[in-house]
C-alpha cells in the first residue's frame, strides 16, 4: 500500500511538474546591425525554447542556418565566415527570470520580466542580462525582450573591408508565444 | 582612342551591373538542386539521434529529400508555414519549413496523413530536425 501511495505521489509530481513548463518550437528571434554603409536584418523562426513558470528557469536554442537574410551573400558570409555554423550550429541561452515573486504567471496580465543567464554564440559563453515582457492570455505567454550584444566579445572576426557595413553591437530581439507543455 | 574608352565603359557597366545582381541575389531556392540524400523522416532523426556531431557534418546545408506523412501542418502567422512529418517519435518530429506561402500550399489540399515527398536544406536539430526553405516534389 505504502508503494501504491508512493508511486502515486510521484505519478502527481509529474505531472505538476509538467505544468508548470511552457514550451515552443516555433519562437522568433531576429537581429539588425545598423552599420553606416548598410542595414543588415535576419530572422529566424524555428527558435526553441522552455519556461519554467515555477522556478523561472528559461532555455533557449536555435539553429544558426535557420537565419534568413534578404541577399544570398549576407546568408553565406554570416553562416561561413562569421558565425561557422558547420563547425557551431547552435546558439543557446541558459538562464533565469530574476524577478519571478513580482509577477503571478499563471493569472492573465502583463509583467516586467528581468533575465539573466548565459548565452553561447560561436562557442563563446558570456553572461547576459536583458529585460522583456511576458504578457499573459488564458494559458499563453507571449515573451518579448531586445538586447544588445557585442560581436567581439563571441570571438566573431569582422574583416577591415567590410567594418563599415557591420555593426560592432548587433541588437537581439526575441518573439516568443509559449504554450502549456500539458496540452 | 574614343573606341577604347567606350569599350572600357560597355566593359564598367556590365562588370557594375553583375556585381550589383551578385550583391542583391536573394538566398538560393532548392527547386532547381538534386537532393544530396534521399531518405524518410525517422532515418534523419534517427541518424541525429545517434550522433548528432556526425549527423551535422553529414546534412548541415545539404539538400535532403524526405518521403513521409504529414503530422501536422502549422500555417504560420507571420512566418513561414510548415509542414511536420511524422518520425514515429513523439517528441521529436521534422519540421519542414516552406518557402510557399500558406495559401498556395492550401491549393494542393493536403491534410494530415498524407503522404507527401518534400526537399529541402537541412539545418539542424533542436527538438525536431528542421529543413528549411522546403519545396514540395510530390
Amino acid at each position: 500500500m505504502k508503494i501504491i501511495a508512493s508511486v502515486l505521489i510521484v505519478v502527481v509530481a509529474t505531472l505538476q511538474g509538467y505544468a508548470q513548463k511552457y514550451f515552443t518550437r516555433d519562437g522568433k528571434i531576429s537581429f539588425s546591425s545598423d552599420a553606416p554603409m548598410e542595414k543588415i536584418e535576419a530572422v529566424n523562426n524555428k527558435v526553441s525554447s522552455v519556461l519554467d513558470i515555477q522556478t523561472g528557469d528559461l532555455e533557449f536554442a536555435v539553429l544558426i542556418k535557420s537565419f534568413h537574410f534578404a541577399k544570398a551573400l549576407m546568408e553565406d558570409h554570416f553562416n561561413e565566415n562569421y558565425l561557422e555554423s558547420n563547425k557551431y550550429p547552435k546558439a543557446t541561452f541558459k538562464g533565469k527570470i530574476t524577478n519571478l515573486a513580482d509577477m503571478k504567471l499563471t493569472l492573465n496580465g502583463d509583467y516586467r520580466a528581468a533575465v539573466q543567464g548565459d548565452l553561447t554564440i560561436h562557442g563563446v559563453t558570456k553572461p547576459v542580462q536583458a529585460d522583456g515582457t511576458l504578457s499573459v492570455l488564458n494559458g499563453v505567454i507571449h515573451a518579448t525582450s531586445t538586447f544588445d550584444i557585442t560581436v567581439a566579445d563571441y570571438n566573431i572576426e569582422i574583416p577591415k573591408v567590410v567594418r563599415e557595413n557591420i555593426a560592432k553591437i548587433v541588437q537581439i530581439r526575441v518573439d516568443i508565444n509559449y504554450k502549456s507543455l500539458e496540452e | 582612342m574614343k573606341k577604347l574608352f567606350l569599350f572600357a565603359l560597355v566593359i564598367a557597366i556590365a562588370g557594375g551591373g553583375i556585381g550589383y545582381y551578385l550583391w542583391n541575389k536573394p538566398p538560393e531556392g532548392v527547386a532547381k538542386k538534386k537532393p544530396d540524400f534521399i531518405l524518410t523522416p525517422a532515418e534523419l532523426l534517427t541518424d541525429f539521434q545517434n550522433n548528432e556531431e556526425a549527423a551535422n557534418a553529414k546534412y548541415l546545408g545539404k539538400v535532403v529529400q524526405l518521403n513521409g506523412t504529414i503530422l501536422e501542418i502549422v500555417p504560420g502567422e507571420n512566418m513561414e508555414m510548415q509542414v511536420i512529418l511524422e518520425t514515429g517519435d513523439l517528441m521529436a518530429r521534422v519540421s519542414c519549413v516552406m518557402k510557399e506561402d500558406y495559401n498556395t500550399f492550401l491549393e494542393r489540399k493536403l491534410k494530415r496523413g498524407d503522404t507527401v515527398t518534400i526537399k529541402g536544406f537541412c539545418t539542424g536539430v533542436i527538438m525536431d530536425v528542421v529543413v528549411d526553405r522546403c519545396v514540395i516534389v510530390n
